[in-house]
């Protein structure tokens, strides 16, 4: 008896259903400048780092996430900075997401293995030659070192970064206005200008940290970061702007599309722009589309799977602005 | 460091770069900054005769590979903080094997401190001895710390001081420049 009311209690209890709905919470923090960054730890844990700077007497209010383990908590302030940064207070945080949507199989964390890229490698051979050409000017072997080093590092980065962002599928159902946007990614997780409605980490129990960064015109971005994690955002309804019919296709552009109909045999079509109707079946048995994708899916209903041929144009409007960077995106559609 | 030895760093570190390498291992990143300091670490130390003046010409060598490492490492998500840490861990404890050794020249007690230090851990590493976790002794030299943090544990809850194994490896580092300098002077080297 006592157990049920406390289940009844934990489940009508708004701030707890809303933390374990959204997996993380949300709240608001008044700023002042002058300051660099503040960062919102409760221990040793940083749960909320804010970068971004506020000229001196320039204030701001602003709702920022923190991991749903810290909700109700007060955590300890540190601003870089002489200007202040006050903790408000707790508020609700999520949105509804379409149920049967948001219970498909989750897409891959990671791409699995890296290599540095090849301008890299080049730059990193050139300067392995002007080394030992100038191996009786060590000084200035060492300053070309630093010089091709910077160069080699900075595109390493830039090219793993468009590399790394993580899987994206959009969900939908057809006839149905609700779609879902599920991005995955393994240890940093680019969450754009909004927050998504709910947050996963894997390996359960782990705690990420929120990484927010004010941009020049003073909009927010937010990150997910945690070292080995896997991460995943949902959001609903972001491309409802568009439609999708074997007729035509306004939705967004397939690089690969694959069919099931109610036989059960997957059919490659191909490519699928946008504005064209669903390209004729190539092949039986050649290309099938990627295991996660293709398993979980209710059995007897049509089903179209493609791949998007530009990933930053999943989002209707605001291409990768919206929702964060990814490498990779899919589509998922039943009853197609 | 002798022109072989470079040569040999250079080599292996392009080509832990060059290999396509799994992002993680068992839940963790792997650190590509390590992998490519791994292999200068191991032979800046290796005893030849060498000009003092340029023991730390190798740098021309070593840093670019770094920072290819550090440009992936960064892009994977690792934290700057390790980053830095790791980095200059890594040129100082080369840096200093190699003074060590262009001070200590061919001496044969170099020769058998570089063997405690470098291919002893290795070999306790990879043979199969009656040995399993991490022995204090092994983590304290420059091998045995590269590997332990080539996929270093997440630190978002870190420990009280969670830089033991930085300290072990500065230490034993520190000890064996002393004992280059002390034998250098006692066999008359300078």
């Amino acid at each position: 008896m006592i157990a049920a009311l406390l289940l009844l209690a934990s489940v009508c209890a708004p701030g707890n259903s809303l933390e374990s709905e959204a997996g993380y919470r949300t709240a608001t923090v008044r700023l002042t400048g002058p300051l660099d960054s503040v960062s919102f730890s409760v221990g040793e844990e940083v749960l909320t780092r804010l970068t971004g700077s506020l000229a001196k007497g320039e204030e701001r209010e602003l709702l920022l996430p923190f991991p749903a383990s810290a909700a109700n908590r007060t955590p300890e302030v540190k601003v870089v900075g002489s200007g202040t940064a006050t903790f408000g207070e707790w508020r609700a945080s999520g949105d509804e997401l379409p149920n049967r949507l948001s219970r498909r199989t989750r897409p891959p964390v990671s791409t699995g293995e890296a290599r540095a890229p090849t301008p890299a490698l080049l730059l990193l051979i050139a300067s392995g030659i002007l080394a030992l050409s100038l191996r009786r000017r060590p000084l200035s072997a060492l300053g070309v070192a630093v010089l091709i080093g910077g160069l080699a590092g900075g595109l390493s980065a830039r090219e793993g970064a468009a590399s790394g962002g993580g899987v994206r599928v959009l969900e939908g159902n057809s006839g149905s206005e609700a779609w879902l946007t599920v991005h995955t990614a393994l240890g940093r997780l680019d969450c754009g200008a909004s927050l998504p409605a709910r947050i996963e980490i894997s390996p359960p129990g782990r705690s990420a940290t929120w990484a927010v960064r004010l941009a020049a015109n003073g909009t927010p971005r937010y990150a997910l970061e945690g070292r080995g994690l896997a991460l995943t955002s949902l959001r609903a309804n972001e491309s409802g702007g568009g439609s999708l019919d074997r007729e035509n296709n306004f939705l967004v552009g397939l690089s690969e599309t694959w069919t099931r109909g109610s036989a059960g045999a997957w059919r490659a079509h191909g490519a699928w722009p946008v504005g064209g109707s669903l390209p004729p079946v190539l092949a039986e048995i050649e290309g099938s589309p990627p295991g996660w994708l293709a398993s979980g899916l209710p059995q007897g209903v049509p089903i179209l799977l493609g791949r998007v041929a530009d990933p930053t144009r999943i989002d209707p409007g605001e291409p990768g602005e919206l929702s964060g960077r990814a490498t990779e995106a899919w589509l998922r559609l039943t009853g197609f | 460091m002798s022109s072989w030895a470079l040569g040999t760093a250079w080599a292996l570190s392009v080509l832990s770069l060059l290999l396509a390498l799994p992002v993680e291992y068992e839940g963790a990143l792997l650190s590509r900054t390590l992998l490519a300091a791994l292999p200068w670490i191991a032979l800046a130390g290796v005893p030849a005769l060498r000009s003092r003046k340029s023991w730390w010409s190798f740098y021309a060598g070593m840093l670019p590979l770094l920072a290819v490492g550090i440009g992936m490492d960064h892009a994977a998500g690792e934290g700057m903080l390790r980053l830095v840490r790791v980095t200059f861990l890594s040129v100082v404890v080369s840096g200093v094997l190699a003074l060590a050794a262009s001070r200590l020249r061919s001496s044969l007690l170099h020769a058998c401190v570089w063997t405690a230090l470098v291919p002893l851990p290795i070999a306790w590493m990879i043979l199969p001895v009656a040995f399993s976790g991490e022995h204090p002794l092994l983590i304290a030299t420059p091998i045995g710390w590269a590997v332990g943090e080539l996929v270093a544990e997440s630190t978002q809850v870190v420990a009280a001081w969670p830089y033991q194994r930085d300290l072990g490896l500065l230490i034993s580092t520190a000890c064996l420049f002393a004992f280059a300098l002390r034998v250098r002077r006692s066999e008359g080297l300078g």
